[in-house]
């Protein structure tokens, strides 16, 4: 992992009296992809959140690109989160109130683009996404699947360094499950960005260049993926 | 199976499924029940004003003193005088009690009369009493022995201030004695003017419609989150039809919730009501009781409505199986139907062929309800076209553009009040001009009056009250009525030292003590030397004008144009009924000269009287129904708040989901925050624009239909109308923490 854009050492975090990660460890290269799995409960989602600077750890230590996300503020993580990070779960995060356009141009705007211009740069990653067709339309109008390749465009609009993807086909069949991964892995790759990927299934983990399992809070590496 | 029982069978799935939904479902049920109840506990005590009128004025009745002039004295009658005064404002009722023989009457509240130096007082006036605020008050009574409270059937609310206090006798009142052998009246039907009940009537209404909307509104809490879930029932064979009446089975339990927390709520300010008072109205609980009609209209027409607007909602909702909704977007709100009910309502209130109570009623319900059905067309109109602007008004304007009803419902309640509070404002400026009445007195601020037995006593009010701290200004004069014995005219007769007189009068020239001046105008009737039949309390006293009387020049717009002036030692004014008379200006730098004024004056003569004086008084009668207007209003846009409140909670919970990815990928807290306050703020600007025009129609033609002249009050409809924004403000504002917690990431965690 000698060029490891995030790293993380030790992480603790426990909710209540509900220890979530117990000492993990994680690490993963630009242009990587790395599936995060683990059985229901087993702190995979708080590992995601805490390596995105959304919660903080209790312990531990998290590195992206030379700094230590700890040591930032709300506003600094917010900033680094709009405009490194991009984001991917398993339902209910496209704005139901704009269109799809308006929803991948929506990082874009966040980061100071004009609606003109964010709206410019959001159109190739519907056509690369296979849903241009959609652009007008609301979530409300469209199918799970569309609206899952629609949030993988969103969350690769800003050229981020790094996607987060929870469950990204947690709410899809097979088919549209598969095609989403693929458009997803493939774009990440062709921007080099990182795709840490959490997941249950394995065939959503096939996907990855390599598996780490979470258990009890803590990682085991699992090398490459099958 | 017939259509009952399958509505009833739909709507108890309904109930059931609502009922086993978790903590969420009940979540949403309560919230739902609580908006409810707010709703209802506020019906219920408009449905209860009745019986409080009418306890309020049997109480009054049943204390009243049915005197007579012709009535002798005897074993069973007593001799009252009315002796109220105003404490910091709050009136307080007195009555000096002198029994004629060993059985007198007994007044309501009381278990004896007290005898003399006794004085039994309410409740609330012995707490006042006991504490510093009473302190100036209790000097009144230095002299006299609490002896007892006065019980409940005497008061006319929990929190009058009231007094009886014995006498030996009350000879020295004069004509203000009233004789009695007993207490009470029956209680008069109270007829008001067609003005005065149209006005209690489109009162009525303009302060209730909110609270049906919000109602309405209330219904719907938790209503997407429903929808959804309805799909499962779908793929199981749920016809669209059944879909419905069961959403609707559900929202009955939140109505029936809402009965019962709003029943428990209005017992609660029930019982709590005995403890306020607004604008000196205090009323007891046990007269807080819903007229029965009403009540049973509330309880059938809550849970009526929650079916009804549900079944109605959901007919725009297309419920499909495998957990699809897809709402109809796009579809065009349409214009004309719309249109039909304000129209009607105009239609009603238009001054053609006469009006009627029930007509003006009826438009004035129709016109608001107009602005409900108006408002989601026009929020929708208005914000179509909204493209350009930066994200948080895009994210703002796309989900009006969605959907304007959330928002539209949330400031319809608003809208409605301030269009009905714009046209009562209107309505009450251009008639109360009929109900204000010229006091007659120029820069006084204070008056006090006393009844003296002779002058000498009149001397010593007069000092009594010059010499009080904080007094400025002070003009007394003392008058005696008097007649003349050839026309049975009356005329004042002013009495004063040289100086007083000359300051009243205005005259100038010699005066010394035994002069007596008539204005030229009266010198026909007021000769030198001629006899003067002067009252007396029980007689008449024949007195001659001093051969020396001086006729002096009176301005013709002067109050004593029509007056006898007499230094006191002109006549013997032994046993003539006095009247004095003090005007007064007061140090504003002192506070409460206006208390020890009052306490001075009632040492010495505690039927005496001080007044706080206005350029203008408006009638007793039209001051109730404003002061009627403005606790109504304080209930309203409270109600009000607390709805928007709820509203904008019951939004935010719903958006939870989506506000925590916002805040995941970046967002910042302002974004969301201006987003919030433009969601409302767009649809609350429109709405009020809409309610000033309603507000300005409905006032203008309830004028027209009172034939009155139409005025438009600027300065009122600003206040108003910003009334109105700032409720809202303060709601968004107030919300903003429940945003700030949303967006926390633990709304992120789907295990």
């Amino acid at each position: 992992m000698s060029s490891a854009v995030l790293t993380a050492v030790g992480l603790r975090k426990t909710y209540g009296t509900t220890p979530a990660l117990a000492g993990a460890d994680f690490g993963i290269s630009a242009g990587e992809t790395v599936a995060v799995m683990g059985p229901s409960g087993s702190g995979k989602s708080t590992l995601l959140h805490c390596l995105a600077g959304i919660v903080l750890p209790d312990a531990g230590t998290i590195m992206y690109g030379g700094r230590k996300l700890s040591a930032l503020s709300d506003a600094e993580r917010s900033a680094l989160r709009r405009s490194e990070f991009g984001f991917v779960f398993q339902f209910g995060q496209l704005v139901p109130e704009l269109t799809c356009i308006e929803n991948v141009a929506l990082p874009l705007r966040l980061t100071g683009h004009s609606r003109r211009a964010a709206e410019r740069a959001a159109m190739p990653w519907l056509e690369r996404l296979e849903v241009a067709d959609l652009a007008n339309k609301r979530p409300g109008e469209i199918s799970g699947g569309q609206g899952q390749r629609v949030a993988v465009a969103r969350a690769l609009a800003t050229a981020p360094r790094v996607v987060f993807a929870d469950e990204p086909t947690g709410a899809l069949d097979s088919l549209n499950g598969e095609r989403v991964m693929e458009l997803l892995t493939d774009a990440a790759r062709a921007t080099k960005a990182a795709v840490v990927l959490v997941t249950h299934d394995p065939r959503v983990a096939a996907y990855a260049d390599r598996e780490i399992v979470v258990r009890d809070g803590h990682t085991r590496s699992m090398g490459a993926a099958a | 199976m017939n259509r009952v029982r399958v509505w009833v069978r739909d709507l108890a799935m309904g109930v059931r499924i609502a009922a086993g939904g978790g903590r969420q479902g009940w979540s949403r049920t309560l919230l739902s029940a609580a908006g409810m109840g707010l709703g209802v506990a506020l019906l219920l005590i408009a449905a209860a004003v009745p019986s409080m009128i009418d306890g309020h004025a049997q109480r009054i009745a049943d204390r009243a003193e049915p005197w007579s002039n012709t009535l002798k004295p005897g074993v069973h009658t007593m001799v009252v005088v009315d002796a109220n005064e105003i404490y910091r404002g709050s009136e307080v009722y007195g009555r000096l009690l002198a029994p004629d023989g060993d059985r007198p009457p007994l007044p309501p509240g009381l278990t004896r009369v007290p005898g003399p130096g006794e004085v039994v007082v309410s409740p609330a006036l012995a707490r006042l009493l006991a504490s510093p605020d009473g302190k100036l008050l209790g000097l009144r009574f230095t002299d006299r022995t609490i002896t007892g409270t006065i019980g409940d059937a005497g008061l006319t609310g929990p929190n009058e201030l009231a007094y009886y206090e014995g006498r030996d006798s009350l000879d020295r009142y004069g004509d203000a004695i009233h004789r009695l052998d007993h207490f009470g009246i029956r209680s008069p039907a109270t007829d008001m003017d067609p003005l005065q009940l149209t006005l209690l009537i489109v009162a009525f209404i303009i302060l209730l419609l909110p609270v049906a909307v919000f109602v309405a509104t209330a219904v719907r809490f938790g209503g997407e989150q429903r929808d959804r879930r309805l799909a499962a029932l779908r793929l199981i064979g749920a016809d669209t039809p059944t879909t419905r009446r069961i959403a609707a089975g559900e929202s009955l339990l939140g109505a029936l919730c809402g009965l019962v927390c709003g029943t428990g709520a209005f017992l609660l300010i029930r019982q709590l009501a005995g403890a306020f008072t607004l604008q000196g109205f205090s009323v007891f609980p046990s007269e807080i009781v819903p007229h029965p009609v009403l009540a049973a209209l509330v309880t059938l027409a809550v849970p009526a409505a929650a079916v009804a607007v549900t079944v109605f909602a959901m007919r725009r909702i297309a419920v499909e199986p495998l957990d699809v909704v897809r709402e109809s977007v796009g579809r065009r709100r349409l214009l004309w139907w719309r249109l039909l009910v304000p129209g009607a309502g105009l239609l009603a209130l238009a001054p053609i062929g006469g009006t009627s109570y029930a007509r003006v009623s009826t438009g004035v319900v129709l016109l608001l309800i107009g602005i409900v059905i108006l408002l989601p067309w026009i929020v929708q109109v208005a914000v179509q076209p909204l493209r350009r602007g930066p994200l948080s008004w895009q994210l703002a304007t796309r989900r009006l553009q969605l959907s304007s009803d959330t928002a539209t419902r949330a400031v319809s309640g608003v809208t409605v009040a301030v269009a009905g509070a714009i046209a009562l404002q209107m309505f009450f400026t251009g008639v109360q001009v009929q109900y204000i009445e010229k006091t007659g007195h120029g820069g006084a601020e204070l008056r006090a009056e006393s009844r003296p037995a002779d002058y000498p006593a009149a001397k010593s009010f007069i000092s009594a009250i010059r010499s009080t701290p904080g007094v400025r200004n002070a003009e007394a004069v003392t008058r005696a009525e008097l007649e003349v014995d050839f026309s049975n005219a009356s005329y004042p007769f002013v009495i004063g030292d040289c100086r007083t007189l000359q300051q009243h009068a205005r005259f100038s020239g010699p005066c010394s003590n035994g002069d007596v001046f008539v204005p030229q105008e009266l010198r026909d009737q007021f000769k030198a030397g001629s006899h003067l039949a002067v009252q007396a309390p029980g007689r008449t006293v024949r007195k001659r004008l001093p051969v020396t009387t001086r006729l002096i020049d009176v301005p013709d717009s002067h109050p004593g144009y029509y007056a006898v002036y007499a230094t006191p030692t002109a006549f013997d004014l032994d046993g003539v009924n006095l009247r004095t008379t003090i005007e007064m200006r007061l140090d504003p730098t002192r506070p409460d000269t206006a208390e020890r004024v009052a306490t001075a004056a009632l040492r010495l003569d505690p039927q005496a009287s001080v007044t706080t004086l206005k350029t203008t008084e408006v009638r007793a009668d039209f001051a109730d129904i404003q002061r009627g207007l403005y606790v109504g209003a304080i209930g309203v846009l409270l109600v009000i708040g607390a709805s928007l409140l709820v509203t904008l909670f019951e939004q935010l919970r719903q958006a939870k989901r989506p506000l925590s990815v916002l805040a995941a990928f970046g967002t910042r807290r302002t974004t969301l925050a201006l987003s919030l306050l433009w969601q409302t703020a767009i649809p609350m600007v429109l709405g009020l624009a809409l309610a000033t025009a309603c507000g300005v129609t409905l006032g203008s033609l309830l004028l027209k239909a009172g034939d009155q002249p139409v005025r438009i009050d600027v300065p009122g409809l600003l206040a108003l109308t910003s009334a109105g924004a700032v409720v809202t403000l303060l709601v968004t504002a107030i919300s903003l923490p429940t945003l700030w917690r949303l967006m926390r990431p633990e709304g992120l965690h789907t295990e």
